[in-house]
């Protein structure tokens, strides 16, 4: 496996990475230079296979890879990350870009795609951008996540009544589709918004749609 | 008439003698008639018949004296008996005296018969009176038909000067000598020397001439031919267009048997062994002659005007001539080469010659013959010329098909490069600076700057369009500078490239470059042939030692193989399967091997990839 999503974030590994896969060891050691120089750890790989059989840090992150690698096309290797759920973004480098190859990438989830010899600095924005798109994607997994888990602690009657309410009826009416009396019907309504930690009727509808829940 | 003949005639004469002379009443000396006996056997010039003939004789007249008279009457008979036999004796002491001197003539005679020349005796009014062997064989009359004809008339004499100029010297000097020309009896005119000499008796009149004559007629021939012949030489000497030099080589042979002299006798090995020996040897070849051509070749007027020595005509930087002297004392009979003869004004003329080295003991002289090859050369080097452009497109076709691969390879180093100095530039702006990680940058932008640099020469040398050059190349660092041009393209067309080099390779002779070539475009070759391959793509590239003077570089690759029907026509020009090939990297590969005296062959099993083979001579053939 690539990385541990649930694995403890340790301090050290919070520090944004990024995996370089150049075949050539120089390009490979003035890149690590590079991302060092602005505080973000480095991975260094030969190959893509390299890569996949190394553990990877649970730190947000990001790969940047030369498209003309020995064994595999960047590209293939693209393609097989997303297979094996790896959803770390890719940044492109490549001495000899065209363009149906740049169209590929980007369809594919590329950030960017930059010609060697690069600037710094577009370099270091593409990264950045990477890693940024990465944290964003990893606090939206993360909220998605916490969600579910408040929602999987509801009773089965819970889960029922929050569907009904977030549907937009009253409890009178929850109570009458379900067959009990609006006090119990309520008590059960000022459960799940403590459960789901929400104050409002908005909020909680919110949560519904994030989670997919329709009307039963 | 025989011996034997004689001998009855004589026996029968004295039997009717002794008849007479006993029996008969007749007085008188009957036995004096024995005196005919004795002639008869004298006949037969022999010393022995003679004496038994006289013994004989003076027998019977004592036999026949007793029979008639006893040995009382001895007053008139007596005397008659004694004249007889003092008649007989006489006449035989004179026969064998007359046998002694006629023996010793014909012993005489004898020797002039034995001489291979022809002799002759006439008088002195011309008829022919003795004529030996030699005269019977070359005039071809007997002897017996020779006597008594007149010699000027028989011979149809033709003397070079006028006869009675002939006959005045012989009187005055009682000899002569000339050249002339007589018939034989067949009619064939033959040539004579000529000698005459006088014989007068002891009252100093003429008694004949003695003439001897030997034919001249084929020495005469052959003389004539070596004149036709030193004249038809001298004339092509003279007219041909190839230089013609005569030299004398003998300041050389002595200098190198004084050497061997001081060496105890010992050959002389090396002349390069001896010092200072080139440098005189030049001056010790001395210019006898040299024709019309060789004066044009080298733009002098006159013979006059000609050096003395080739040190005069050879070029400083000639090397061909120690060469001919290696031949000469390795007793070689003739050497070749080329090389260059300095002009008149100074300029340097291509040659090409042959000289040819005389016997030990001939007069020492020796001829080179010269060809001016500056046409020849000029041509040659025209050609060299579009060969090397030609090659040179061919090598520039060659690193087209390969642009991706090398954009990439230059451009990995530049990117480090620029990259390595920027991420310097950053570790230097941090506060405070991380000077440490500042200089690992910069070391690796100085070796990413060679290396770049270095990719950029490979490149560079390789697409140089410069003259074929002749250097000691070693066969290792050649192969791998070759694999270096193309090892990328190959790693990205997953192509393995596997080196067996046998350690201890000679090296070879040649341009570098050229080597190169060939070897990157074999390779280019081998990878394209495994593009679409499925299976193993490897191309082995083996250098190893073949025999004793030749080393071999094989270059074997795992792809489909060469159809049988197109491993014919592989090293001809324009022959091409590719899409867009110009059908000439194979065609220069051969040409390029053979101009470097090796050779360059294929093999191949269709399906299972191909061998191409390349065998050179190396630098130093014998050396081990």
């Amino acid at each position: 496996m690539i990385r541990n999503a649930s694995a403890a974030a340790a301090p050290v590994e919070s520090v944004p990475f990024v995996a370089v896969v150049d075949d050539d060891p120089a390009v490979r050691e003035a890149l690590d230079s590079l991302f060092r120089s602005i505080g973000l750890a480095t991975r260094l790989f030969g190959t893509p296979a390299d890569l996949m059989s190394s553990p990877l840090p649970s730190a947000p992150g990001c790969i940047v890879l030369d498209v003309r690698l020995p064994g595999i096309s960047g590209l293939d290797f693209q393609a097989h990350l997303v297979e094996h759920g790896v959803e770390l973004p890719v940044v492109f480098m490549t001495g000899h870009g065209d363009i149906p190859m740049t169209v590929r990438a980007m369809k594919a989830g590329a950030i960017d795609f930059l010609a060697k010899p690069f600037r710094d600095q577009e370099m270091l924005d593409a990264v950045t951008a990477a890693i940024e798109r990465d944290k964003r994607r990893r606090s939206a997994t993360a909220a998605r996540e916490e969600l579910r888990s408040r929602y999987e602690t509801l009773s089965p009657r819970e889960r029922e009544v929050m569907a009904h309410v977030v549907s937009g009826l009253m409890n009178k009416q929850v109570a009458g589709m379900i067959g009990l009396s609006e006090i119990t019907v309520k008590i059960h309504r000022g459960n799940v918004m403590r459960k789901m930690g929400v104050r409002s009727l908005a909020d909680l509808v919110r949560q519904a749609e994030a989670l997919g829940i329709s009307k039963p | 008439m025989t011996r034997g003949m004689y001998g009855v005639a004589a026996a029968l004469l004295a039997l009717c003698i002794f008849l007479i002379d006993a029996l008969s009443p007749i007085e008188g000396a009957v036995a004096v008639l024995y005196v005919l006996v004795v002639l008869i056997a004298s006949m037969t010039s022999r010393r022995g018949d003679i004496l038994i003939a006289g013994v004989g004789a003076l027998a019977l007249t004592i036999i026949a004296y007793f029979i008639s008279h006893g040995l009382d009457n001895v007053a008139s008979p007596a005397l008659r008996a004694f004249v007889s036999v003092a008649a007989i004796t006489i006449a035989t002491l004179l026969a064998i005296q007359n046998q002694a001197s006629t023996h010793a003539l014909a012993e005489q005679a004898n020797l002039l018969n034995l001489t291979h020349d022809m002799i002759f005796v006439r008088k002195h009014s011309g008829e022919i009176t003795f004529w030996n062997h030699a005269a019977e064989e070359v005039y071809g009359w007997s002897s017996s038909e020779a006597i008594g004809r007149k010699a000027d008339e028989l011979l149809e004499t033709r003397y070079p000067e006028d006869r009675d100029t002939v006959e005045t010297t012989l009187m005055r000097t009682g000899r002569w000598e000339g050249t002339l020309e007589q018939r034989t009896r067949s009619g064939v005119p033959i040539v004579l020397d000529s000698r005459w000499s006088l014989q007068r008796d002891r009252l100093g009149q003429v008694m004949g001439v003695l003439e001897t004559h030997t034919n001249i007629t084929e020495r005469n021939a052959a003389h004539a031919a070596l004149v036709r012949s030193e004249r038809r030489y001298r004339h092509m000497f003279d007219s041909t267009r190839i230089g013609v030099v005569q030299e004398d080589w003998s300041g050389i042979r002595e200098e190198l048997e004084r050497h061997a002299a001081l060496n105890g006798g010992r050959r002389v090995g090396h002349v390069s062994t001896i010092p200072g020996f080139m440098a005189r040897a030049r001056r010790l070849v001395r210019i006898l002659d040299v024709n019309p051509a060789f004066l044009e070749m080298i733009g002098v007027e006159k013979t006059e005007n000609f050096t003395q020595t080739i040190d005069d005509v050879l070029d400083t930087g000639d090397i061909s001539f120690a060469e001919a002297i290696e031949a000469f004392v390795r007793g070689d009979p003739f050497y070749e080469g080329e090389t260059e003869l300095v002009r008149a004004g100074g300029s340097l003329v291509p040659v090409l010659f042959a000289i040819t080295f005389p016997a030990i003991d001939d007069d020492g002289n020796v001829l080179v013959f010269v060809v001016d090859i500056s046409e020849r050369k000029q041509a040659q080097d025209a050609l060299n010329l579009a060969q090397s452009e030609l090659a040179h497109a061919a090598r520039v076709a060659t690193l087209g098909e390969l642009t991706a691969s090398i954009a990439h390879e230059v451009n990995q180093p530049l990117m480090a490069v620029v990259t390595n100095g920027e991420a310097g530039m950053r570790w230097l702006r941090r506060n405070p600076p991380d000077l440490h990680e500042v200089e690992t940058a910069i070391t690796r932008v100085i070796a990413e700057g060679r290396r770049a640099s270095d990719i950029v020469k490979r490149i560079r040398d390789f697409l140089k369009k410069a003259p074929a050059k002749q250097d000691e190349l070693c066969l290792p660092a050649l192969i791998e500078e070759a694999v270096a041009l193309v090892e990328h393209e190959l790693e990205r067309a997953k192509v393995d490239v596997l080196l067996e080099v046998q350690g201890g390779l000679p090296r070879i002779r040649g341009d570098r470059i050229q080597f190169q070539q060939v070897l990157v475009n074999l390779m280019v070759n081998a990878g394209q042939a495994m593009a679409d391959h499925p299976g193993r793509r490897a191309i082995f590239v083996e250098a190893s030692r073949l025999g004793k003077d030749e080393v071999a570089i094989a270059i074997r690759d795992t792809g489909p193989g060469i159809p049988e029907d197109h491993l014919q026509r592989l090293f001809d020009p324009f022959f091409t399967t590719k899409q867009n090939g110009m059908g000439m990297g194979l065609a220069i590969c051969r040409t390029t091997v053979e101009a470097h005296g090796g050779r360059l062959t294929v093999e191949s099993t269709p399906g299972d990839g191909a061998t191409f083979q390349l065998v050179l001579p190396t630098s130093q053939p014998g050396l081990p």
